[in-house]
């Protein structure tokens, strides 16, 4: 589904990315860790594309599709979703409104008739309950005023509702509360099918408690130095990054 | 005294004004003053960004346009308010038959109401023609406009709507309106103002209109300005309220060649409630220019003014707002924002956001903001497929929804949208 191969980007004159390989298939829950500062959110950034980085080597590809070649919008379209780290407030643009938008123009990209006010206000309760969110948010601008826990949830919530085919989940779990990352992790886990696939890019082990990853990848500076499966994601929470990068220094 | 000086003073001296008493010893003053001015030039302190010299490569005359033709009439027509009472005006000239006026509130032509001593005591009395050139080029001359007097305790079921068309299909000409607008105690009303023009040669409107909200009484304007690229127009709106008086001008400015708006408010009694809103979406070569002052000469009250401009083309916006309190206004609560988006590289804004406060009991402030689209914002909706063209739609419009959830008249709101999409 999605191939990165040697993936290298930077931003400004600073290499961030210094070559990432990285192959998921539909169906597979993916992690990716690694200390602050390791390149976990310019991977999100760059998979969105986001265009202040420049990419400077590699490929990715999407559903074979060059991915690189893609505004933020046709990715959308194909199917990527980022959950972003920091949720973006747009005053005057209701989270009813911008959802409706932005499903009806991935609706046209992908040559499909646009939903209609009842079938959209139908879906919508459907996924608001199972993110339990608040129906009256949805009535708000979007993100304005909302908490930190709020925005991440909201950030669930429009996966829920756009059904992406890959998503990127930047630290959605930071800055949750337990209670709030229970409902975020299932969620995701009622989402989860054998089509689609996610990549959840996160400090700690925690959300893996909730969200069972099939693969764990250790960040850092640029790289991926380890790959393993759910058993890694305990075992750094329980030693920190420091062996890993004796390990890959060797 | 410069030649392109000459053009405006004695383009208008042909005109001979009916008048009362009272009207032509106002009238010789404002002549008085106009002898001793020149057209301001960039060189004035508020003309600074505001550049006239266009005007002066233009031939004016001052003839009228007898006759409306069937479709202009349609064209002053906004969906849904159909039946709200409407008057027409073209060239300043007030055609009743073409007008659906309230029975109970009176609305007469300037000439009528002068002739009729109802601008005794109210003409040239607020607006004042002693350093202001166009005051005193529009109060030595003008004839034409509408008076409009909400007797005391009338509350207007419907708003009127007063359709100003700019006829310049035929010839150049140079336009003087005069309104008057009276809202005694204790009435209520809405009054929208939509300037629209017909043809393509160049004008020049000077208006001024006086406006006095008495005691209790409530006052709700809009002014839509969208007339094409060949108007230039000085607006100015001189309001005076009194004790518990409401008093509200939304300026929503979109079409129109050099635009000068001053929106001078006398806030002259105490627990007045003054609101300034405006929003200007241009594009082109557009500019606009906003003076306003909120005058605060008495305790207790409260002013709010809020600015939003969009600027796209070649446009230029000017702010200049000034929140004035004197020593006697005590407890004033004064507050006024002028937020500006610029869209295009060659469009800009000159905002000057001002305060003077003599009285040391108030609670003032005032800000500008001026920047870009929101870069952030713009990726985020794009990350969720929605294209950059729509997104940018999306945040203009919310950028505007501030200004315009303030109109209160919902087909009104709808018609600005409309004219912004």
């Amino acid at each position: 589904m999605l191939s990165i191969k040697n993936l290298q980007a930077r931003i400004e004159e600073k290499e961030i990315l210094k070559g990432i390989s990285l192959e998921i298939r539909p169906g597979e829950v993916h992690a990716i860790m690694g200390p602050n500062g390791s390149g976990k959110s310019t991977l999100a950034s760059v998979l969105a594309g986001k265009d202040q980085y420049e990419i400077t080597g590699g490929e990715v590809r999407f559903l074979d599709k060059d991915l690189l070649e893609l505004a933020p919008e046709e990715r959308a379209g194909e199917g990527i979703f980022l959950a972003f780290q920091h949720p973006v407030e747009i005053p005057g643009v209701t989270t009813t409104n911008f959802l409706k938008t932005a499903m009806n123009e991935i609706r046209k990209y992908r040559g499909l008739e646009p939903l209609d006010a009842v079938q959209f206000l139908k879906l919508l309760k459907e996924k608001a309950k199972i993110l339990q969110m608040d129906e009256s948010l949805m009535k708000r601008s979007l993100n304005e005023g909302f908490s930190g826990g709020e925005k991440k949830r909201n950030e669930i919530f429009q996966m829920a509702m756009l059904e992406p085919r890959l998503a990127v989940l930047d630290e959605t779990d930071s800055g949750l509360d337990i209670d709030a990352l229970r409902i975020v992790a299932e969620g995701v886990n009622k989402l989860k099918n054998s089509q689609n696939a996610f990549l959840i890019i996160t400090h700690f082990q925690r959300i893996l408690d909730y969200i069972q990853p099939d693969f764990v990848h250790v960040l850092f500076d640029g790289r991926i130095i380890k790959s393993g499966g759910k058993e890694l994601a305990l075992e750094l929470e329980e030693k920190g990054y420091d062996w890993v990068k004796a390990e890959a220094a060797v | 005294m410069t030649d392109t000086d000459k053009d405006f003073k004695y383009i208008f001296s042909s005109v001979a004004p009916h008048t009362t008493e009272y009207t032509k010893n106002a009238r010789q003053t404002a002549l008085q003053h106009l002898e001793a001015l020149n057209l301001p030039t960039t060189k004035h302190e508020e003309w600074k960004y505001t550049n006239l010299k266009n005007l002066h490569k233009e031939e004016f005359t001052t003839s009228f346009s007898l006759e409306i033709d069937e479709n202009t009439l349609k064209s002053m027509s906004i969906d849904g308010l159909e039946d709200a009472y409407k008057i027409v005006c073209v060239d300043g000239v007030f055609y009743a038959k073409y007008s659906n006026v309230p029975q109970n509130i009176e609305i007469l032509s300037f000439l009528e109401a002068e002739k009729a001593g109802k601008l005794d005591n109210l003409f040239s009395s607020v607006a004042s023609t002693e350093n202001d050139y166009f005051n005193a080029l529009n109060a030595t001359y003008a004839q034409e406009g509408i008076y409009i007097r909400v007797p005391k305790n009338t509350q207007l079921d419907k708003p009127v709507v007063v359709f100003h068309l700019t006829d310049n299909q035929t010839h150049n000409k140079a336009v003087l309106v005069r309104n008057t607008i009276v809202s005694e105690s204790g009435s209520e009303a809405k009054i929208a103002q939509i300037y629209q023009t017909k043809g393509n040669k160049t004008a020049f409107v000077s208006e001024v209109s006086e406006i006095f909200v008495a005691q209790n009484a409530f006052l709700d304007c809009y002014k839509i300005q969208n007339e094409e690229a060949q108007v230039y127009r000085v607006d100015t709106t001189q309001v005076h309220q009194s004790t518990y008086s409401r008093f509200a001008m939304t300026t929503i400015s979109l079409k129109g060649a050099l635009v000068r708006n001053n929106l001078n408010v006398q806030i002259d009694g105490e627990h007045c409630e003054t609101y300034m809103n405006g929003l200007s979406y241009l594009g082109e070569k557009s500019h606009f220019d906003h003076h306003t002052l909120a005058d605060h000469r008495k305790p207790n009250s409260y002013s709010n003014e809020l600015y939003k401009g969009l600027f796209d083309g070649n446009s230029t916006g000017v702010f200049n707002g000034k929140i004035y309190v004197r020593q006697d206004a005590q407890k004033t609560n004064a507050y006024q924002q002028n937020r500006n988006v610029l869209l295009s590289e060659n469009a800009s804004i000159y905002t000057k956001p001002q305060l003077e406060i003599w009285a040391d009991d108030v609670k003032c402030s005032h800000g500008a903001t001026t920047g870009k689209l929101d870069e952030t914002a713009l990726f985020y909706m794009r990350a969720r497929g929605i294209s950059e063209k729509e997104a940018k739609k999306l945040l203009l419009k919310a950028f505007a929804g501030e200004i315009l959830e303030r109109i209160q008249i919902e087909p009104l709101k709808e018609y600005v949208e409309t004219l912004i999409s």
